[in-house]
């Protein structure tokens, strides 16, 4: 069977009065068309809030960042982070002299504490013999009156 | 294209009803006609894609859903052929379908259909031609 064998007819009924009663209604469902009207996201005044609250969480990170910075910036949490070797190799290189050392170093604490000196300068397995300690204060231009 | 008579006439509604709230932009450089046309064409085709991913209905299972309408509704009556025709219809893509109920049903020309649909004037009968065959074929298998 072709197509053109077929009678075209629409078999499609409406009910009666249809399309007489059809503005009737459509008139009542616009005004009765109360659906949320859809809010655009992008309005200016949304887009300004939500730059502003951008702005507040970068300066809010940024500024929990620089006071973690500042914290970790003092000197004694910095000298705190430096290795023994590192300080040690630091020294080697520098210009710093022994005098400017000792001179700077605070001497005091030693003198009302022997126990510290022992606690952390001579660990027992550096402890030097007379000769050794003479050959060092030679070697290195110390003078007794330091000591 | 819907075939159920509720919604059709909820599909209606809402044509005018975006007509109406689109009337602003409506250009000139072409008519009025064509405009509501396409607004409709447009509806029509969105709100059979809503239907099927609403319920997650395969395409095949869509078209089942609308060929027992054809079966059950009050609205629809016609000779077996033409109710066979309605379910050859139903098995083409739906945009297929709303190109052959333009141009056989409705007496459109090609032209016409073309502005509405923007397709070329060549895609359009080829698609009719393709149309006319499976329906022929499914006709002709039942």
């Amino acid at each position: 069977m072709k197509l053109e064998d077929i009678n075209k007819e629409n078999i499609f009924k409406v009910p009666e009065n249809y399309f007489k009663e059809f503005p009737g209604r459509l008139d009542k469902t616009m005004k009765e068309d109360k659906s949320p009207k859809s809010v655009p996201v992008f309005t200016i005044q949304n887009v300004l809030k939500m730059a502003a609250a951008a702005v507040f969480i970068i300066f809010a990170i940024v500024g929990i960042r620089q006071l973690g910075n500042q914290k970790s910036n003092s000197p004694l949490d910095i000298l705190a982070s430096v290795t023994t070797e590192e300080l040690l190799a630091y020294l080697e290189d520098s210009d710093i002299s022994t005098d400017d050392l000792l001179t700077t170093i605070d001497l005091s604490i030693m003198e009302e504490d022997d126990s510290w000196i022992e606690d952390n300068i001579l660990l027992p397995e550096y402890e030097l013999d007379d000769e050794s300690i003479e050959h060092i204060l030679n070697e290195y231009e110390i003078e007794m009156e330091y000591l | 294209m819907v075939i159920d008579h509720d919604d059709t006439d909820d599909l209606l509604q809402d044509v005018f009803i975006k007509v109406w709230k689109n009337i602003d932009k409506f250009r000139e450089d072409s008519n009025l006609f064509t405009w509501m046309y396409k607004i409709a064409t447009n509806e029509c085709l969105n709100f059979l894609k809503r239907k099927k991913n609403r319920f997650f209905l395969p395409i095949g299972d869509a078209a089942g859903e609308l060929s027992e309408k054809l079966n059950s509704s009050s609205y629809i009556s016609g000779s077996d052929v033409q109710l066979k025709l309605q379910k050859a219809l139903l098995k083409l893509p739906d945009k297929q379908r709303l190109v052959f109920n333009m141009k056989y049903f409705d007496d459109m020309k090609y032209e016409e259909i073309s502005k509405i649909t923007d397709t070329s004037i060549g895609g359009l009968k080829a698609s009719y031609h393709i149309a006319v065959k499976k329906i022929e074929k499914y006709i002709k298998m039942d």
